[in-house]
């Protein structure tokens, strides 16, 4: 679904993302881990066609991003950790404006968007204007926009940021029916339970590179802590990660 | 925690503009280098009028003086309208204030550091660019140095009279009204600050010194320079104050910079004082304003269940269009959006200004001073200064006012240079139809005639499409997602290079059309046909006045949105 090669990104002199290369299969729930800072946002608002990667190329369902950007943009969804939304707009203006990006039929618009707004649990507030709405409820109308127009591709950057519980619990749902419904979800979290609850496979970054990818078993192996907890392996990785510079660095 | 502490932190702020990402060294250094050379543009030519003035035998000086008061005036009322504007956003709606409001933080520095931060926002560019013009009055005048050490004193106090005046009018209507009426407010300001403007502008008739009817005989014109029509504003304690220290003729009565000064502190204090008894209930209820609002009722409409809101779009049928989902999304937002009201008031105060002024050209008209065909060109001239100036409002800000919801235009399947197309076309329209109108109906009181009012519409139609495009297109190039005011969003360099570029390209369209407009009143009007070379060089020149505008306009969306696919939401 995603073939991401020689992937670089800089700030100035600030390298976030630095030469990833790894893809992501159809079907799959793919997680993207890594501590603060790691480069993970900045890849996926790459993959989203947010920002322009400085290197690098990057294939979402057989469409170059760089050269079409817009059948890329067509079949992917993406949810941001901040759900920043047109305060003066109601929630299912929202999903009007959603809908006619896309260019779907208005009875479409109308249907599917009452039925993601009552999922959701906002069919209450569907005529409500968005500036009266708490975090929580910002996220689940980003989610709700997002699933519209029927996403092959879910793009999401900290889906468990601000919900609570049952939030929590029907967007973990959610994300699977997407998968058994034949879409893919690339996922970043910093909740290790979701991670390792929902994903197939899961990518660990670290200062913009991967330090280890695989499913949780395969995980295990790399970092040899059979039995472990994905938080162990997490901390393992990227604390070795983390000192490799260093040892990179000393005189030899 | 003291005012103090406060203000420093303002400081700090402003001190980082060089390391920060949106400003940076270079930006803030092409900003200053561009500032100086506008300050001493003003300086030059205000030196050169006023040169012009003062040779004006017997009653330059007179003219002189009224010169003065009008400047004074118009800053007055600049000052009035930007600081009425600034102190809504200062004291209830700035993103700072709650976490303000909830450290303990007296009331009185609170107070002293809001009005310093409101009064310095609000005032620093008129003030800063009115100097030049005060320091060629000197020069022109020959001042001693008292005159220049009185301007240098009194601007800035005089500045501070309409900021404790701003927050006083703020403070009340904020306690009475509550924040989520903002949009009557303003309206009701608007009409309030237009029709205090048109008066006080009627009372110092500009137009009686031009027009040899009207024009009031030499003693009593001498008299008028010891008398404003307008004796109880600050402006006429400034003017007066002044014109005691160049002292010409006439004589100052009373202590006018002792008025001044007593009282701006009187109103300081007076501001301070209803701070104190209204502001906990006012920003109290600017954030039920602001927060969410569960359950509450008060929005504009009633609220429609679901299965109606579906139903309605359904029955509709058809697809939904990019253009149109965006267009829609615009409307609603402005409609809503009581912050983008009070751009509204700039212009209201725009257009009054510009219809005051045409009663001083249409007098200059009548007394034959000016052609009917010159008359013509500053008809052009204003209008498109109009446009200039309400570009920089409308459609500047337009991409900046997306905020960081735009990521959700960004992630759409559509080119980014439609959807700036679509919001060229959608503020090219309004613009068009409001500066077509205000130049026809101008000229038409001009009295300029059918072919020149045609010419002057043919004329400023495509500058404004331009004008809006390029206001759009740079706009674009330099947003400033994070200010949601967009009052602020045109006062970074992007905002200063549209002034520039807008005010050039006005020039070279105005030049432009000189040519082919009296070539087509000779042809029509006096049947005289130049030579075949002539009239090539005139159609030439009219196809880029019309041509010019647009084509920068293109360019500068074009532009525009290749910056926003290529930087998105950081650019």
């Amino acid at each position: 679904m995603i073939v991401v090669q020689s992937l670089h990104k800089s700030y100035g002199e600030f390298e976030a993302v630095r030469g990833l290369t790894f893809h992501m299969r159809h079907g799959e729930v793919f997680g993207f881990l890594g501590p603060n800072g790691a480069g993970k946002s900045t890849t996926m608002r790459i993959i989203a066609g947010l920002i322009q990667p400085s290197a690098g190329t990057v294939t979402v369902d057989g469409h170059d991003l760089a050269r079409d950007p817009i059948a890329v943009k067509a079949i992917t969804s993406f949810i941001p950790d901040r759900p920043f939304l047109y305060e003066k707009l109601t929630a299912f203006e929202t999903l009007e404006l959603v809908g006619g990006l896309h260019r779907l039929p208005r009875a479409e618009i109308g249907t599917r968007g009452a039925e993601l707004l009552r999922r959701f649990e906002l069919g209450d507030w569907a005529d409500a204007l968005v500036e009266s709405f708490s975090h929580g409820m910002k996220q689940r109308l980003v989610f709700a926009a997002a699933l519209l127009p029927r996403p092959r591709l879910l793009i999401v950057d900290e889906p468990m940021v601000g919900l609570d519980p049952r939030g929590a619990r029907l967007v973990k749902a959610v994300l699977r029916e997407q998968c058994e419904a034949g879409a893919s979800v690339f996922l970043s979290t910093h909740t290790m339970d979701v991670a390792q609850e929902v994903c197939d496979r899961i990518a660990i970054l670290s200062r913009g590179r991967i330090a280890a990818l695989g499913t949780m078993d395969e995980l295990r192996a790399e970092a040899q802590e059979p039995g472990s907890s994905l938080e162990q392996i997490f901390l393992r990785l990227t604390e070795e990660a983390r000192t490799e510079p260093a040892a990179e660095d000393a005189p030899a | 925690m003291s005012a103090r502490v406060l203000l420093r932190a303002k400081w700090r702020t402003l001190a980082n503009l060089r390391r920060s990402a949106q400003m940076g060294p270079t930006r803030l250094a092409v900003l200053v280098v561009m500032g100086l050379l506008v300050w001493l543009g003003i300086g030059a030519t205000s030196l050169w009028f006023l040169g012009k003035v003062v040779a004006i035998e017997p009653i330059g000086v007179v003219m002189l003086r009224k010169l003065v008061e009008l400047v004074l005036l118009f800053v007055l009322s600049i000052l009035t309208v930007s600081n009425l504007i600034a102190a809504f956003s200062t004291f209830f709606l700035a993103d700072d204030l709650p976490a303000l409001v909830a450290r303990p933080v007296t009331a009185n520095a609170l107070f002293t550091a809001r009005w310093a931060e409101n009064g310095l926002y609000a005032s620093w560019m008129t003030v800063g660019f009115t100097a030049p013009f005060f320091l060629a009055v000197g020069m022109a005048m020959d001042a001693p140095l008292a005159y220049h050490l009185r301007w240098l004193l009194a601007l800035p106090v005089l500045a501070t009279i309409p900021t404790s005046l701003a927050v006083i009018v703020a403070l009340l209507l904020g306690r009475v009204l509550s924040a989520r009426r903002t949009r009557q407010l303003l309206v009701l300001l608007a009409t309030m600050v237009f029709t205090v403007l048109f008066v006080l502008f009627r009372q110092l008739e500009p137009e009686r010194f031009v027009d040899p009817d009207q024009r009031a005989p030499l003693l009593e014109a001498l008299g008028q320079v010891q008398s404003s029509p307008t004796p109880w504003l600050p402006s006429a304690w400034v003017a007066d104050s002044l014109w005691g220290a160049l002292a010409p003729v006439g004589e100052v009565v009373g202590h006018p910079l002792l008025r001044l000064v007593t009282g701006a502190l009187a109103l300081f204090f007076v501001a301070g004082w209803v701070f104190r008894g209204t502001y906990r209930t006012a920003f109290s209820r600017a954030q039920e304003g602001q927060g969410r609002q569960a359950g509450d009722r008060e929005h504009t409409r009633p609220r429609r269940t679901l299965e109606a809101i579906t139903a309605a779009l359904v029955a509709r049928g058809g697809h939904g269009h990019p253009a149109r989902a965006l267009a829609a999304k615009d409307r609603r937002v402005f409609l809503r959006d009581t912050t983008q009201w009070t751009q509204m008031l700039l212009l209201v105060a725009l257009v009054a200004i510009y219809v005051v002024n045409f009663s001083y050209v249409r007098s200059a008209g009548d007394s034959g001073i000016i052609s009917a065909n010159g008359l013509h060109f500053i008809n052009l001239s204003l209008g498109g200064f109009v446009a200039v100036a309400i570009c920089v409002r409308f459609a500047f800000p337009a991409i900046s006012l997306e905020g960081r919801a735009f990521w959700i235009v960004l992630r759409a399947p559509l080119p980014m240079l439609e959807v700036l197309r679509g919001k060229w076309r959608s503020l090219a329209v309004p613009l068009c139809g409001l500066i077509g109108l205000l130049v026809t109906i101008t000229s038409v009181w001009l009295g300029s005639g059918w072919l020149l009012t045609a010419i002057a519409l043919g004329t400023v139609v495509p500058l404004t499409v331009g004008l809006t495009g390029l206001a759009l297109g740079l706009g674009a190039r330099f947003p400033r997602f994070h200010i949601d005011n967009a009052a602020k969003i045109a006062t970074g360099l992007g905002g200063v290079l549209y002034m520039f570029g807008g005010l050039a390209l006005l020039l070279a369209v105005v030049i432009l059309a000189v040519a082919p407009t009296l070539g087509v009143v000779q042809w029509v009007e006096h049947h005289y046909r130049p030579s075949l070379g002539w009239v090539a060089l005139q159609g030439v020149a009219g196809v880029i006045a019309v041509g010019l505008p647009l084509l920068v306009g293109r360019i500068a969306v074009r532009r525009g949105a290749r910056h926003l696919e290529q930087h998105g939401i950081n650019a």
